[in-house]
C-alpha cells in the first residue's frame, strides 16, 4: 500500500470528533463528577470504610463546575514490623525473579522494577526524618484529577492517531464513546481499589501505586482500545473487497 | 535542590517531545506524503559488477541455503561475484564454502581470515580487497535474498549521488512466540514508516548491515570499512553522509530475516546495537553538527536525532529517577502541561508516537490484525530500555577499552525449517531501524 | 472478605475488558504470517504475458483431440468459454453481442481485423495478427508481429514475439512488451513498455562518435570531487561543445550545452536541460525534471521524480546497452528511442 489518500471528509470528521469529543466531555464533567461520588459512597459502605464523604468543587471557563469526591481518610503509616515484612517480601520477590523462566523475562524485569520502587519507599519510611508528604486522601484525588486529564486528552489523541485513517464514521465515534465511558468507570474504581489497599498496606505502598497502578494503567486502556479500532477494516479496503457491480447490491450487502 | 532536579526533568521531557514530534511527523508523511522510489522501476539496464559479501562465522547450518539463493537470483552470471567471508569458523563453514566455490569457481569466490579482530565490520574490511567489482552488497549468513532482490539493491546505484542503498528486513519467524510477533511490529513501523518517511523527506536513511549495499568508489572515499566499531552500518551511515553521498532506501526491496526467538538473544542484540550507535553518537554528532556546505539544516537536525535514537532509553529511566526523587521530596512538579508530559512520558515508556508509526506501518502493510497486540508492546519496550540503559552504562563505565567484544546473533533455524513462500526463502539477523529506543 | 474480592474482581475484569481482543488475538492469533514479500518476478515487464502463455498452454493441451486444432468453440477444461479461429474470421462475430466477444480467442491463422470489436478476455495470435482500429482488446499475446490500428484501446497487456505496431491515438493500461521491437504512433498514452527497443516512428540508432575531441570543462570555483563524481553546489551551465570527464552532482539546476559530451553520469537535485545533440555516456537522473532537445543521446538509465520530456530523436540506451526510462509522467517526441524499458505509472504520451 503506497499511502492513505487524503480526503476533506475525514478532515472535518477529524474536527467534529476531536473538538467536538472534547465539548462533550466538558459537558458531561457535573455528570461524571456526580457518577463518581455515587460510586466513592457506594464503595465506601460496601467496604465499610467509616470516613466522610466530602467533595471538591471545580469551575471551567464556560461557567462549568463540577464536583469530585474526597473521601476523608486518614493516612496509615507503616511501622517497623510492616517495614519488615515488606522488605521481607521484596526480598523473596527479588529471589524468585531470577527463579523464573527466561520466557518470563519481561515479568522479571517488571518485578525487579517493583522491588527497587517500593524499597525505595522502604527506605524512605525507615531513615527519612522528613514526615511522608502525601495524604492517602491527597493520593486518591490526584489519582481521579490526572485520570480526568486523560480522559480529556483522548479525543485530541485519537484526533491526531485514529480519526486520519478511513475508518466509518460511526466506527470512530463509537469507539471515542466507548473509551470515555470506560475510562469514566475504571477511574473511580481503580482510585477505591488504591484507597483500600493503602489503608490496609499502610502508606508505604503509595509509591508504587502512584508511579505504576495509576495513569500508566489509564494509557494502557487507552493503547489497548486504540490497537483494537486499527485492527478494523478501513472503507477503503471494504469498497475494494465488494462484489462487481454487477452482480447487485444483495452480493454487495453481504 | 528543587531546581537541580527540575531542570533537568524539564529537559528530559523536551527531548521526548522533540522525538514524539519526529515520529509523529514522520508517520503522517509516510500515511499522506509523497512517497519516495525513484529506482524501482529500473528493471532493464546494463548491470555493473556487484560483488555480495556474505560474512560467515560459524554458519554451518544456513550458509548453503544463502548462497543457493544467491546463485538462483536473476542477476547476470558475469557481472556477479560472490565472497562468503569464513571468518575463524570452527564448523564446517569452510567445507561448504569449498565445495561451492569447486562447482561456481568463476561466481563463487570465498575469502578466509583465520586471525585478526573478530566481528562483522573487522572481516568487511578485511575482504573488501578481494573483488574490486562497482558495487558491493551485504547479507547475513542466514538471510534468503529473492530472485530479483540484487538488481533491486543495485538499481539506485545508477544515481551517481548514491553511496549507500538499504532494502526492508521482513521477519519470518513471527510466529514463534510473543517476542518475534513483537518485533515484528516494530520492524514494521521502523521499516515501513520510519525509514521510508526519512527516504521521502531526503533525510537520512540508515544503511543496516544486510539486505544492502554500498558504492566501491564511496567505499574506497570514506577510507573503507570501520573495523573499530560495533555497528559498521550506522557509522558507515553517517561517513558517508558527511562525506557528500547519499544513502537511499528501498522499501520494495523485501528479504526475510530471522528475528531472535528468545529474550536473551533479543536482550544481547539490543545491547549491542546501543554500544555500536552510542560509538558514533559520540564520533559523528561534532563533525554533523558543523555542517558541511552539502548538508542542509534538516538532515543535521534528523541526523543527531538518529544518532541520539538509543541514548533516549538511559535518560528516560533518568526522567524516570529524578520524578521518583521528586515525589519523595513531595516537590510538586506543577500542574498543567508539564505534569501531564511527564507522567505521559513515563507512563508509556516512551511516547504514544511510536504506537502510532506501528499501527500505521502494520495498516499500509495490510497487516492490520496484529495491531491488536500493540499493549504488549510496551513489554518489549520495557526490556529494550533496561537493556541499551544498562548497555549505556557499562559503555561508560568501561570507556578506556579500545575495542568492544562483538557477539553474534544466535540463528534459530535448522536445515528441517520449513521457509515461507513466495520470494522467500530467508532468515537472518534481526536489525534496527533508527526507531526510537525499542 | 467478600465484598473486597468483588470490588477487586469487578476492577480487574473491567480494565482487562480492553485487553480482550489483544488477549485473543495473543491465544489465537488471527494474523501471524510473515508479510508476504514482494515477488520480484512481478516486476518483470512481460510477466503477466508469460503467466497467461503458460495457462493457455496448460489448458489447450488438456483438451480433446477432437479440438486440439481447427476452428473450436466451446470451453477450455477450466471452464473458460473460449473460440479458436483457424480458417475463416466469422467466428469471431458469431455470438458476439454488438462486436464485443466474451471468449477466449486463439487465432492460428494470420487474421486482419475490421475494428471496433471489444474482447473482454485474452486474445491469442500465433500467427501475425492485425488490429482494426478502435478495437478494445483485454489482453493480447501474438507470436509473431502484431499491429494495433488506431485508436485501440488494451486494458492489461500486450505482447507481441515480433514486432509490435501502435497505431496513433491509442491508449495503453498496463505492461505492453515485444521480444522485438515496440513502434508507437502519435498520442499514444501508455504506462509501461519493455522490448529490445522501443521507438516513436523511427527508431534511432547511437550516433557516431564525434570527429574531434571537444576541448575539457573546467570545472566552476567550489566544485569538489567525491569518489568517482564531481559535486557542484547550486546551478550549473555547461557551455556548448565542452567535454566532461567524470560524473556529475548537481544540488541545484543544471544544464548541458549544444553538443557537449559528458563521460559519465549526471545527476541534479534540480531540473535538468539537456540542449540539442548532448550526450551523457552515464545515467540521468534528478529529483524534479528533464528536459532533452532534439538528437540528444543518454546511455542510461533516466530517472526523473517528478517528470521527463524527451525530445526529438532523443535516443537512450543503444542495440548492446539496454537502459530504463523512468518518471511519474513522460513525453516522448517523434524520432525518441529507447532501447529497454519505459515506465510511467502517471502515463506516457507521444507527441
Amino acid at each position: 500500500m503506497v499511502g492513505l489518500p487524503w480526503t476533506i471528509w475525514r478532515l472535518v470528521t477529524t474536527l467534529i470528533l476531536s473538538l467536538g469529543g472534547l465539548a462533550a466531555l466538558l459537558a458531561a464533567l457535573p455528570y461524571v463528577g456526580r457518577f463518581w461520588g455515587a460510586v466513592f459512597e457506594r464503595a465506601r459502605d460496601f467496604l465499610g470504610i467509616h470516613a466522610p464523604l466530602g467533595d471538591q468543587l471545580f469551575s471551567l471557563p464556560g461557567g462549568i463546575t463540577f464536583a469530585l469526591p474526597v473521601l476523608a481518610v486518614p493516612t496509615p503509616l507503616p511501622d517497623s514490623l510492616v517495614l519488615s515484612i515488606a522488605g521481607i517480601v521484596c526480598a523473596v520477590v527479588l529471589v524468585g525473579s531470577f527463579a523464573l523462566p527466561e520466557r518470563f523475562t519481561p515479568l522479571r524485569y517488571l518485578l525487579r522494577f517493583l522491588v527497587v520502587l517500593q524499597g525505595s519507599a522502604i527506605l524512605f519510611f525507615a531513615v527519612s526524618r522528613d514526615p511522608f508528604p502525601y495524604r492517602l486522601q491527597d493520593h486518591v484525588f490526584i489519582l481521579l484529577t490526572a485520570g480526568l486529564v486523560v480522559m480529556g486528552l483522548v479525543p485530541l489523541v485519537l484526533g491526531f492517531t485514529l480519526h486520519l485513517f478511513d475508518l466509518a464514521f460511526w466506527k470512530k465515534l463509537l469507539l471515542t464513546l466507548a473509551i470515555l465511558i470506560h475510562l469514566a468507570v475504571w477511574i473511580p474504581l481503580q482510585a477505591v481499589a488504591h484507597l483500600w489497599l493503602i489503608l490496609h498496606g499502610t502508606a508505604l505502598l503509595m509509591p508504587v501505586l502512584f508511579l505504576t497502578g495509576g495513569l500508566l494503567l489509564d494509557v494502557l486502556v487507552f493503547v489497548a482500545f486504540y490497537g483494537w479500532a486499527l485492527s478494523w477494516r478501513g472503507e477503503q479496503e471494504r469498497r475494494e473487497t465488494l462484489p462487481p457491480v454487477h452482480l447487485g447490491r444483495k452480493a454487495r450487502r453481504r | 535542590m528543587r531546581f537541580a532536579l527540575l531542570i533537568p526533568l524539564y529537559i528530559i521531557v523536551a527531548v521526548m517531545v522533540v522525538y514524539t514530534i519526529r515520529h509523529y511527523l514522520f508517520t503522517l508523511n509516510r500515511l499522506f506524503g509523497r512517497h519516495r522510489q525513484p529506482y524501482v522501476d529500473i528493471g532493464t539496464a546494463a548491470w555493473p559488477r556487484v560483488a555480495v559479501f556474505v560474512p560467515c562465522h560459524n554458519e554451518e547450518k544456513v550458509v548453503s541455503h544463502m548462497l543457493d539463493a544467491l546463485l538462483a537470483g536473476d542477476y547476470p552470471p558475469d557481472r556477479l561475484i560472490i565472497v562468503p567471508i569464513n571468518d575463524r569458523s570452527s564448523d564446517g563453514t569452510q567445507d561448504i564454502l569449498d565445495d561451492y566455490a569447486g562447482r561456481f569457481p568463476l561466481q563463487v569466490r570465498p575469502f578466509r581470515r583465520d586471525d585478526g579482530r573478530p566481528g562483522k565490520a573487522a572481516a568487511l574490511r578485511a575482504a573488501t580487497a578481494a573483488a574490486d567489482a562497482d558495487i558491493h552488497l551485504v547479507f547475513d549468513a542466514d538471510y534468503l535474498p529473492g530472485r530479483g532482490l540484487m538488481k533491486q539493491l543495485v538499481a539506485p546505484f545508477f544515481d551517481p549521488e548514491v553511496g549507500a542503498v538499504m532494502g526492508r528486513v521482513v521477519p519470518m519467524n513471527v510466529s514463534k512466540s510473543l517476542l518475534t510477533r513483537l518485533l515484528d511490529l516494530e520492524r514494521t513501523g521502523g521499516y515501513q514508516v520510519d525509514q521510508q518517511a526519512r527516504m521521502n523527506l531526503g533525510l537520512i536513511p540508515q544503511y543496516g548491515g544486510t539486505v544492502g549495499g554500498v558504492r566501491r568508489a564511496a567505499l574506497l572515499d570514506v577510507g573503507g570499512w570501520r573495523d573499530d566499531t560495533l555497528a559498521e552500518d550506522t557509522d558507515i551511515t553517517f561517513q558517508l553522509v558527511l562525506a557528500g553521498w547519499e544513502v537511499v532506501y528501498q522499501n520494495r526491496s523485501e528479504c526475510y530475516e530471522e528475528v531472535p526467538e528468545n529474550w536473551s538473544s533479543r536482550i544481547r542484540q539490543i545491547k549491542r546495537w546501543a554500544r555500536g550507535h552510542n560509538q558514533a553518537m559520540l564520533r559523528y554528532w561534532w563533525p554533523l553538527l558543523k555542517r558541511p556546505a552539502h548538508v542542509r539544516r534538516r538532515t543535521v537536525v534528523d541526523g543527531l536525532l538518529l544518532l541520539g535514537v538509543f541514548a533516549v532509553g538511559p535518560l528516560l529511566l533518568l526522567g524516570w529517577m529524578l520524578a521518583i526523587t521528586l515525589y519523595y521530596l513531595g516537590i510538586q512538579i506543577s500542574a498543567g502541561l508539564l505534569a501531564i508530559l511527564i507522567v505521559a512520558m513515563y507512563s508509556t515508556l516512551g511516547n504514544f508516537a511510536a504506537f502510532f508509526e506501528v499501527a500505521a506501518g502494520a495498516r499500509l502493510d495490510g497487516s492490520r490484525r496484529r495491531i491488536r497486540l500493540l499493549p504488549f508492546l510496551i513489554v518489549g519496550f520495557l526490556v529494550s530500555l533496561v537493556s541499551v540503559s544498562w548497555a549505556t552504562v557499562a559503555q561508560m563505565a568501561t570507556f578506556w577499552r579500545r575495542h568492544d567484544q562483538w557477539e553474534k546473533t544466535e540463528r534459530h533455524r535448522t536445515a528441517s525449517t520449513e521457509l515461507p513462500n513466495g520470494n522467500g526463502n530467508g532468515n537472518g539477523n534481526g536489525h534496527k531501524n533508527g526507531n526510537g529506543g525499542a | 472478605m467478600l465484598p473486597v474480592l468483588a470490588l477487586f474482581g469487578l476492577t480487574a475484569a473491567w480494565f482487562l475488558l480492553p485487553m480482550i481482543p489483544a488477549l485473543v488475538e495473543l491465544f489465537r492469533p488471527t494474523d501471524i504470517a510473515p508479510l508476504k514479500v514482494v515477488d520480484r518476478s512481478s516486476g518483470y515487464v512481460a510477466y503477466f504475458a508469460r503467466n497467461f502463455r503458460q495457462y493457455l498452454e496448460k489448458q489447450t493441451a488438456a483438451l480433446p483431440r477432437e479440438a486440439q486444432a481447427g476452428d473450436f468453440f466451446g470451453r477450455l477444461p477450466d471452464g473458460t468459454q473460449f473460440l479458436r479461429i483457424h480458417k475463416t474470421a466469422d467466428a469471431l462475430t458469431r455470438d458476439a453481442e454488438e462486436g464485443t466477444q466474451n471468449r477466449l480467442v486463439v487465432v492460428d491463422a494470420p487474421l486482419t481485423l475490421r475494428g471496433g470489436e471489444t474482447f473482454l478476455m485474452e486474445v491469442y495470435a500465433r500467427a501475425p495478427l492485425v488490429g482494426g482500429p478502435g478495437a478494445v482488446y483485454r489482453a493480447v499475446y501474438a507470436e509473431q508481429e502484431l499491429g494495433l490500428g488506431d485508436g485501440t484501446r488494451v486494458l492489461r497487456w500486450a505482447h507481441a514475439g515480433g514486432r509490435m505496431t501502435v497505431g496513433a491515438h491509442s491508449v495503453l493500461r498496463g505492461r505492453i512488451t515485444s521480444d522485438t521491437a515496440v513502434i508507437l504512433g502519435g498520442d499514444v498514452v501508455f504506462e509501461r513498455i519493455g522490448a529490445p527497443v522501443i521507438a516513436v516512428g523511427e527508431v534511432q540508432e547511437p550516433p557516431p562518435a564525434p570527429p574531434a575531441l571537444p576541448k575539457a570543462f573546467k570545472f566552476p570555483k567550489g566544485a569538489r570531487r567525491i569518489g568517482d563524481h564531481v559535486r557542484v553546489e547550486g546551478a550549473l551551465e555547461i557551455p556548448e561543445g565542452v567535454l566532461v570527464t567524470s560524473s556529475l552532482v548537481v544540488s541545484g539546476r543544471l544544464r548541458i550545452g549544444l553538443g557537449t559530451i559528458v563521460e559519465g553520469s549526471v545527476k541534479a537535485h534540480g531540473e535538468i536541460e539537456l540542449a540539442d545533440e548532448a550526450q551523457v555516456k552515464g545515467a540521468v537522473v534528478t529529483r524534479t525534471r528533464l528536459l532533452t532537445g532534439t538528437g540528444v543521446w543518454i546511455a542510461g538509465p533516466v530517472i526523473a521524480e517528478e517528470r521527463i520530456r524527451l525530445g526529438k530523436g532523443t535516443l537512450v540506451g543503444g542495440p548492446d546497452l539496454p537502459a530504463t526510462v523512468s518518471a511519474p509522467e513522460i513525453e516522448l517526441a517523434t524520432g525518441a528511442t529507447v532501447y529497454g524499458q519505459i515506465s510511467a505509472p502517471r502515463g506516457a504520451r507521444t507527441f
